[in-house]
């Protein structure tokens, strides 16, 4: 009773669903924008799913179509900062919460891609920098030093405000 | 201060109810057997190289299923019985054929063209210009299609190199291109076709365009045409009663300008659906009733896709 690579696909889009959420959630900033996102992902990684030649990649395959996807609806929205139902931006305020939490996590939002991604994946979804290496297509060096830029510019940025 | 102290914050990140709808109607949309045929399809082709004649015998099947469908629609059979019975005078074929890797690109595409039958007297040379006038304008379409994504494509291509991005950053990104179609209904001189371009380089753009064809009297039918001088009653009524049933029976459903009751809202924040018109998009299926489109965004938030209402016989009256 071989599980085919599409059964294999649905039940991990099925299990990591609000990851992949979260995931959108953190580029796009909207609720609809990132269920969008989520939907868009899945129609493509069903679609393309027989084409994976190895299925133990499935987790870094699918973090790409989610990371991809995101970027291409903020290259579409992302000059209005208005979302289409002419409302701001959802922010999340919690600063009480979460104290210097809430400044780090905004501070990495702040951040440019690709910086943005890498710190993400790897302190936020646990990816290790060879999976994000593979997610995004770049060499290995290339997200250390993407990864070293980054935290080089949070530390700057938050003492600044501290 | 550590990094890793955000992601209490990235973790808090509100999952909405709706989530597991959209992800249950998502891979919903891609069932399995559809995925496997598409890539088997592909994959055939790829190996066996231009494979023209699978597409004719498809179309020949679909052919047959639909020869034996009934007309339930009464106005399209009344419409249909006006005119002398001549058997299929066209078959839809694939013209074009391609799947594979072209440069920056992975292309699948069909390509349809309507052949009309030449041994069949009925025709004339009026329904060879009609349908060629058609096959014209699709293929038009098609390389309008495939340039402009190849512009947009190699724009973004050319502004990631200019602006310091380097060959291995840029890592063999392509772009996918696909052309498709699909006879929605054939019976006698009637044809209804649908033709979908999409691309995909990020994220996944889709756009649909239906032809609805009465071969014999050389003429793209309105709504009006299949459904009589009474179409925008008819349709509206069916539309507004189908908005309410889905969002009444599923939560998450959502239609611009209609509360969660279902009733429509007397000043919306974005217009929804108000009215079809001679220019609403339609196709007819294979039971013979229209289905009316809409496109993504068009009447409702994008989550819910592209969305169909089919207008049964009932909605017909008298």
């Amino acid at each position: 009773m071989g599980q085919d690579i599409y059964d294999r696909t649905v039940s991990y889009i099925l299990e990591n669903q609000e990851k992949f959420y979260r995931l959108a959630y953190s580029y796009v900033k909207n609720r609809d924008g990132a269920l969008d996102v989520v939907q868009n992902a899945i129609c493509r990684g069903l679609e393309k799913c027989y084409g994976l030649k190895n299925p133990d990649a499935i987790k870094t395959w699918f973090y790409r179509i989610v990371v991809n996807e995101s970027l291409q609806y903020l290259r579409k929205c992302g000059r209005e900062s208005v979302s289409a139902d002419g409302e701001l931006p959802e922010q999340i305020y919690r600063e009480k919460a979460f104290g210097e939490g809430q400044e780090v996590y905004e501070a990495v939002q702040r951040l440019t891609e690709p910086s943005k991604t890498v710190v993400v994946l790897h302190f936020y979804e646990g990816l290790t920098l060879k999976q994000i290496s593979k997610i995004t297509r770049t060499n290995l060096n290339t997200v250390k030093s993407r990864l070293y830029g980054a935290l080089h510019k949070l530390e700057k940025d938050l003492e600044v405000l501290a | 201060m550590r990094v890793e102290d955000g992601k209490k914050v990235y973790d808090s990140i509100e999952i909405p109810k709706e989530l597991s709808d959209v992800v249950d109607r998502a891979i919903a949309s891609k069932n399995k057997e559809e995925v496997k045929r598409a890539y088997g399809r592909r994959r055939n082709r790829k190996m066996a190289g231009r494979m023209i004649r699978y597409t004719a015998a498809a179309a020949a099947a679909v052919l047959v299923c639909f020869t034996v469908g009934l007309n339930t629609s009464e106005a399209f059979a009344k419409e249909m019985s006006q005119v002398p019975v001549i058997g299929p005078l066209a078959r839809v074929l694939t013209v074009r054929s391609y799947h594979g890797a072209d440069g920056d690109y992975e292309i699948d595409m069909e390509v349809p063209e309507i052949e009309m039958d030449a041994g069949n007297a009925g025709i004339g040379q009026a329904g060879a210009d009609f349908t060629g006038d058609i096959n014209v304008e699709i293929q038009k379409i098609v390389d309008d299609y495939m340039e402009q994504a190849k512009t947009e494509f190699q724009e973004y291509k050319d502004a990631f190199f200019a602006t310091g991005g380097t060959e291995e950053e840029w890592g063999g990104r392509t772009m996918d291109i696909v052309v498709d179609y699909e006879v929605k209904y054939q019976e006698g001189n009637f044809l209804s076709l649908q033709l979908v371009t999409a691309k995909g380089w990020v994220s996944a753009q889709e756009e649909r365009y239906f032809y609805n064809l009465d071969l014999a009297r050389h003429k793209n039918l309105t709504l009006q045409d299949v459904l009589g001088e009474d179409y925008v009653r008819i349709c509206n009524g069916s539309i507004l009663a189908q908005i309410r049933q889905r969002i009444t029976e599923d939560e998450n459903q959502s239609f611009f300008g209609f509360g969660p009751d279902g009733e429509a809202v007397a000043e919306p924040d974005i217009p929804g659906f108000t009215s079809v018109s001679a220019d609403t998009k339609f196709y007819v299926n294979g039971q013979g009733n229209v289905v009316i489109v809409f496109e993504k965004y068009e009447i409702a938030p994008g989550y819910m896709g592209f969305l169909e209402f089919e207008i049964a016989p009932a909605d017909l009256g008298n």
